[in-house]
């Protein structure tokens, strides 16, 4: 999907060339591997082509031969912290959606905070967050990370929390009134069953974000699968720069195809009959 | 105290940095949104509405691909440096533009098509005249929130070379430097929230009067 | 005129339009009606070329719509459909203005004739800035109608236009495009699913079942001669009841059973008269010829001095020339008169109808059916 896109740049940019030889050589790898391999090149492209894919698949091989104990690590270190924060964030988020869904005064005002706070770029908060909590010693390790997510992902859940609560249609709240349901089991047996699904999207936007902010926690010391990423792009180890971006990527959206199934299947059995 | 020094002694590179970030999030904005419009208009055309659904379904799901990873991978095709950088840029500011764009389009009332169509307005007034400007709220919210992702993307970017407020952070934590962290956070942090207000205050003033 | 030749749709392996033949006189409206699925949307639609047939031809004029480009074709043609066919985005003006701008008019002559149609479906001024949002159904769908006849096309084509509508409304939409049809006498095929608009509406109706043509002809000839069962069971077991409501009221006008006096005229003489020709009701007329009032002798009250009294009312229940009789009958039950006077639209006494010649229309239009 992205080489025509990248093509069509190429257009405007000269000096990058886009085509094979980029492909399967890393601008990082360039010089090293073509200084050894220009006079051997071959008169057939074909071959070239097949000599170019059997040393980016030797390498990787390599790269998972010796790293395979570290994939796993980092990975489950990504999970860790993701599975630190998002309860947080939910243990925090949804009771100031509650509080705030009767407010609409606090809620304006809320939701803006939250709103500014998720527009901060990631790694600036990251940034942020490592300055703040040095002078308790806190500044490096999982306190950063779980901090920054958590922040994060108030603005989801907050928001989604609010909204859903709020959009509980008037006519189900009478009769709830009606029946003679006080206000806290319209809550606990309405209004929060109704919103189940749409906390849990905000939930869900949450984790995905929190994939993606995780990738920063080895910056600050606590691992995870960017671990892969930077330390690759700074050693110029393609075959590690590779693994680690398309096991993010995969967890991303491994985890946000988990959780739209879990939406699915945490909605109301009446709700769902109903939107098919 | 050392925040005001390091400010005063490096005044010229900060400067320089806030231009450079701000160049970055402009051009790769620019092609974002023009490519962006442009694919989503060919990709909504009249009758290939089923390539519509599943560039919605790819772009859905792409937008869970972080973008560290998008970076990564940009940087394995083509190498390091600011156009490399713009390119990673454009990429991942497209997804969300192009989710949002053709999902507004497609989800322009029939019937109003249907009458535009039945009054005898072409295929290209229909466009105009009709799709677009109906779809102008989720298109501009599209570019908002592509806009937010970009900014924070921008610093990012600064971990293959394009410079930037992203390398003073990146560089500050290398060197464990409190005072660059905080400078170059800070100011992005300052104009991530600028953009964004400046934008939100756009998308008011292109919703269509009828629609609000 | 618009002329159907032999058309047929396939939909796949579903014959949508099956050999429509069929004759659309100017002027007139013709009401396609059948149950969903039998072909009628897709009739209509492919007037304005919004479906294709796959055989047959179709032509408005003599000359065939196939032959036109159908942007061109469209731009001539009126097309209204549910009130969500107006363009959100824009003003009343502007949803109106649409088809005029597209033609180049200038601006002058737009807004002329924007502010001339808008009358024509009684809104006023004051809605040209307004927004769909803001209207309600019924505003809405006049302003559709408004919208299409914009450009003055000589063709309407309207898809079930005031489905949507709440009853009510509805009946006073129907009731004002009949008017509105009344000045402008375009060539009108209406869509619809309420056999009653049909009625009320049509001048001639073509019913369809499956894709077919069960029957096309005008309203009074379907309900007195229903072509089958399939067409008796749209018709309803009232039809005869329904057949009432294309008579007028004035072909039933009596000029006997009453007398008439002027508004000065003393109670006495009047009672007196009464008394003479054994009658109970005397219609107090001006001048100029207007119902002002009535006077009658009250059976049904206490005798005063060994007389019934007689009770004057000066704003008496009438219909018009044109009510229908469904509606007429309905205003007897509801005022309980079995006598109603007519009068014409300004108000000129023209006489009396009664409930027996409404029961005698009943009746023989219950013997026609075996015809």
């Amino acid at each position: 999907m992205f080489t025509p896109v990248l093509s069509a740049l190429s257009c405007f940019m000269p000096q990058s060339v886009f085509g094979l030889d980029t492909l399967f050589y890393p601008c990082p790898f360039k010089a090293g591997v073509r200084s050894g391999y220009i006079d051997s090149r071959p008169e057939n492209p074909q071959d070239h082509l097949a000599a170019k894919e059997a040393i980016l698949i030797e390498n990787l091989m390599l790269f998972l031969k010796y790293y395979n104990e570290r994939i796993l690590l980092e990975f489950l270190q990504h999970l860790k912290i993701i599975g630190v924060s998002i309860p947080i964030s939910i243990l925090v988020s949804v009771p100031i959606g509650i509080y705030i869904s009767s407010r609409p005064r606090i809620a304006k005002i809320v939701i803006y905070i939250a709103g500014i706070l998720m527009t901060i770029p990631s790694l600036a908060l990251f940034g942020i967050m490592v300055v703040s909590f040095a002078p308790w010693g806190l500044g490096l390790g999982m306190v950063p990370a779980v901090t920054a997510i958590t922040i994060y992902s108030l603005l989801p859940i907050t928001r989604n929390t609010y909204t859903a609560l709020n959009s509980v249609p008037a006519g189900v709240l009478e009769a709830a009134k009606g029946m003679g349901f006080s206000k806290r089991q319209t809550l606990w047996k309405i209004r929060i069953p109704l919103s189940i699904p749409v906390i849990m999207a905000g939930v869900r936007t949450s984790v995905v974000l929190g994939v993606s902010v995780a990738t920063f926690a080895t910056l600050v010391g606590a691992g995870g699968l960017g671990y892969f990423i930077f330390s690759g792009i700074s050693r110029s180890n393609f075959a590690m720069v590779l693994a680690g971006a398309v096991l993010v990527s995969a967890l991303g959206i491994g985890v946000n195809w988990f959780f739209m199934q879990l939406e699915i299947w945490l909605t109301p059995r009446g709700l769902r009959v109903g939107r098919k | 105290m050392e925040f005001f020094s390091y400010f005063v002694t490096h005044s010229d590179l900060i400067a320089d940095s806030i231009i450079r970030h701000f160049l970055l999030f402009l051009i790769s904005m620019a092609f974002a949104i023009v490519v962006g419009i442009f694919l989503s208009i060919v990709i909504t055309r009249e009758g290939h509405e089923k390539v519509g659904q599943v560039i919605l379904s790819i772009t859905g799901a792409s937008q869970a691909v972080p973008s560290v990873a998008v970076i990564a991978l940009v940087f394995l095709f083509i190498g390091i440096g600011m156009k490399p950088a713009l390119v990673a840029l454009v990429i991942y500011s497209l997804v969300p533009i192009v989710f949002n764009a053709t999902s507004g389009i497609l989800s322009v009332d029939p019937g109003v098509l249907e009458a535009a169509k039945g009054m005898g307005l072409t295929k290209s007034q229909r466009l105009w005249h009709i799709k677009i400007p109906l779809a102008m709220p989720v298109i501009m919210s599209g570019i908002r929130s592509s806009a937010t992702i970009n900014i924070g993307t921008v610093t990012v970017a600064a971990i293959i070379g394009a410079g930037g407020l992203g390398d003073i952070i990146y560089t500050g934590l290398k060197l464990n430097r409190p005072e660059m962290i905080f400078i170059g956070a800070g100011l992005a942090a300052i104009i991530a929230i600028l953009v964004d207000t400046v934008l939100m205050y756009v998308e008011r003033k292109v919703t269509p009067k009828g629609l609000a | 005129m618009i002329e159907y030749r032999n058309i047929t749709k396939r939909f796949g392996e579903k014959i949508a339009v099956n050999n429509l033949n069929m004759t659309l006189e100017k002027g007139t409206i013709t009401m396609l009606i059948g149950p969903s699925g039998c072909g009628k949307t897709t009739s209509l639609k492919m007037v304005n070329r919004l479906v294709d047939p796959d055989e047959g031809d179709i032509l408005i004029n003599g000359e065939s719509v196939f032959d036109l480009d159908p942007v061109k074709l469209r731009r001539s043609i009126g097309y209204v459909i549910q009130e969500i066919g107006l363009f959100p985005h824009y003003s009343v003006f502007d949803n109106i203005a649409t088809l005029p701008r597209l033609h180049n008019w200038d601006e002058k002559k737009i807004k002329d004739r924007v502010y001339e149609v808008l009358d024509m479906v009684t809104l006023d001024e004051s809605y040209a800035d307004k927004y769909p949002s803001q209207l309600s159904g019924g505003e809405r769908q006049r302003v559709g109608l408004a919208r299409a006849l914009a450009a003055d096309p000589e063709v309407l084509l309207m898809d079930e236009p005031f489905g949507a509508i709440d009853p009510i409304n509805r009946l006073i939409l129907q009731q004002s495009f009949l008017e509105i049809q009344e000045e402008i006498k375009k060539t009108i095929i209406f869509v619809t699913h309420d056999i009653n608009e049909a009625i009320q509406l049509g001048d001639k109706i073509a019913i369809m079942n499956q894709g077919s043509l069960v029957q096309f002809d005008t309203v009074s000839e379907i309900l007195a001669n229903p072509e089958n069962e399939f067409v008796e069971n749209l018709l309803g077991h009232d039809r005869n009841l329904k057949a009432l409501s294309l008579k007028k009221a004035r072909d039933y006008i009596k000029k006997e059973g009453y007398i008439t006096v002027g508004p000065d005229v003393d109670k006495e003489a009047i009672r007196k008269e009464l008394e003479e020709k054994d009658l109970v009701l005397a219609y107090i007329i001006d001048s100029r010829g207007r119902l002002k009032g009535r006077y009658y002798i009250d059976k049904a009250a206490r005798k005063v001095d060994g007389r019934y009294p007689l009770v004057r009312e000066t704003r008496p229940y009438h219909v018009e020339r044109t009510t229908s009789l469904t509606e007429t009958l309905s205003r007897m039950l509801e005022y309980g008169e079995k006598v109603l006077p007519v009068v014409s639209r300004n108000g000129r006494f023209r006489g009396v109808i009664d409930l027996d010649s409404i029961f005698e229309e009943v009746k023989q239009a219950g013997t026609a059916k075996g015809a």
